[in-house]
């Protein structure tokens, strides 16, 4: 009977500092451990086997936040691998062209060397302006076409080279979070070359751009992606336009200045303009007005996060149904504080 | 005599690069004693060219602003039925091939080597003798 009483005077008190352990735990509060009576057996052995089973959790709980940091890492990383992908087929025309030209001029180049080899161990051919040997070439020929020759394909070389940078730079992984500073200007420049193959056939390119634009502190591989968004979109509403009007007028304009504190890049085409039902809708994750399989809808919600998140600008378009849609990108020139949390403060330091 | 080598094989080369077009000219050089050829950089204006000149052979490429090269050739085709063509792609899809064999045109992948562009216009001079032309043919005495 002193038993029972004691029990019933001492387990309800412990019960009740139990349930509100549980409590705790079943709305997502793990304490560090918890902590009974010490006296007892049995509730000691309840104690520790509860401990145990928080200790398991507290390490399975870091494991999947480890994890999860990785994967958002891959997740990233494959995002900006795809959008690589989608380009690959127009990059390899790109680089193609040049090499098929370069082959024909070297090709070339050959036969005019061997011509002018065979001439200089036969001496001067019989016939005046002649390199001797097989099929006659002429010398004035000769002479034009070889500086030609040589000039495009040096030309083409340092195309090849530009849009290899210019791959190597996107598909950069080992700098994907650091903010630098990035001339915009060259890395439009340098977008306008990956994307041609997308935008050759329904547009032209024109730009604009501020000769005293300051470098912007940006993460350079996702700024890139931003304008190569950009680009895309504009592409395919033109050609979207080119198919439905039948008018091949297509027209990209991009821009670049500073206002204030932050630098401006205006990218504008005179397509169909976006429906003014959908306007609010086009950040939107995985939003598409694209046929199944032409494309997840992820541009557009990658360029406003990217922009607004984690660059702390503004990204701002206005568009006219059949006229056409101006996006205008703002950077701030300080960049912005913390590049993975987004977060936005007023005050700037060393501001130049 | 054979007949084919009654004539110059007349050859269009047609592409949205110029440089391409510039360096064939020249890689070519040493054919022009037995090829006709020009090199047109315009889709529309290549097919003007075809209904005055009605080319043997035409190289074409795929991917082109103005017009496609497909587009080229079918009219090029409907022009003079017999042009002998060949469809050049920086990246052709599997698509390309199926419609090339199809149409019965060649895929030629780019970049090709300066020999096998040589010996695919050889191919065709050697292949059968060339049918012997009105000179200057229009484009309506051509359609069919």
């Amino acid at each position: 009977m002193v038993l029972g009483y004691s029990l019933l005077a001492k387990y309800p008190a412990t019960v009740i500092k139990l349930r509100a352990y549980v409590e705790n735990m079943v709305s997502g509060e793990l304490p560090d451990r918890i902590s009974l009576f010490k006296n007892e057996d049995d509730i000691t052995a309840i104690e520790s086997a509860m401990n145990f089973i928080l200790s398991r959790l507290r390490g399975r709980l870091h494991t999947v936040e480890v994890q999860k940091t990785q994967l958002e890492d891959q997740l990233f990383q494959a995002r900006k691998m795809e959008a690589l992908g989608t380009l690959a087929s127009g990059i390899a025309h790109e680089i193609n062209t040049p090499l098929q030209f370069i082959s024909n001029n070297v090709q070339f180049l050959k036969t005019a060397c061997d011509g002018l080899l065979r001439a200089v161990d036969t001496g001067p051919s019989p016939a005046p302006n002649i390199v001797g040997g097989g099929p006659e070439m002429k010398l004035a020929f000769l002479r034009k076409e070889t500086a030609t020759a040589i000039e495009q394909s040096q030309e083409g070389i340092a195309r090849i080279a530009d849009i290899v940078r210019a791959i190597r730079d996107f598909a950069d992984t080992g700098a994907s979070n650091d903010k630098a500073p990035l001339d915009l200007n060259e890395a439009i420049e340098a977008t306008i070359a990956l994307t041609k193959n997308k935008w050759k056939c329904s547009a032209a390119i024109a730009t604009q751009f501020d000769p005293d634009l300051p470098r912007v502190a940006c993460v350079a591989t996702e700024i890139k992606r931003v304008l190569i968004n950009l680009i895309l979109n504009a592409a395919e509403a033109l050609a979207a336009k080119a198919k439905s009007a039948s008018v091949k007028d297509g027209q990209i304009f991009i821009a670049t200045g500073c206002e204030g504190e932050s630098v401006v890049i205006t990218v504008r085409d005179n397509g169909l303009g976006i429906p003014q039902q959908i306007q609010n809708r086009i950040f939107d994750p995985f939003f598409t007005t694209k046929e199944v399989g032409q494309g997840i809808g992820e541009g557009l919600s990658f360029v406003y996060s990217s922009v607004v998140n984690r660059h702390a600008g503004r990204l701002t378009f206005e568009s006219i149904e059949g006229e056409g849609t101006t996006f205008r990108v703002c950077l701030p020139l300080g960049g912005p504080p913390s590049l993975r949390t987004g977060a936005v403060t007023t005050s700037r330091l060393g501001q130049t | 005599m054979n007949r084919k080598e009654d004539r110059k094989l007349r050859v269009l080369f047609v592409d949205d690069s110029d440089y391409v077009l510039q360096s064939l000219r020249r890689m070519l050089w040493d054919v022009n004693d037995v090829c006709d050829m020009e090199f047109v950089v315009d889709a529309a204006q290549a097919l003007a060219l075809h209904c005055q000149h009605s080319f043997d052979v035409i190289f074409s490429d795929l991917q082109m602003p103005a017009m496609p090269g497909w587009e080229l050739l079918e009219g090029a085709r409907r022009v003079y039925p017999a042009v002998r063509c060949f469809v050049l792609s920086g990246n052709p899809s599997p698509a390309d091939d199926a419609k090339a064999i199809g149409l019965g045109y060649r895929l030629i992948e780019k970049p090709c080597s300066p020999s096998s562009l040589k010996s695919a216009l050889f191919g065709v001079k050697d292949e059968a003798p060339l049918p012997v032309l009105a000179e200057e043919g229009s484009c309506h005495e051509r359609a069919p």
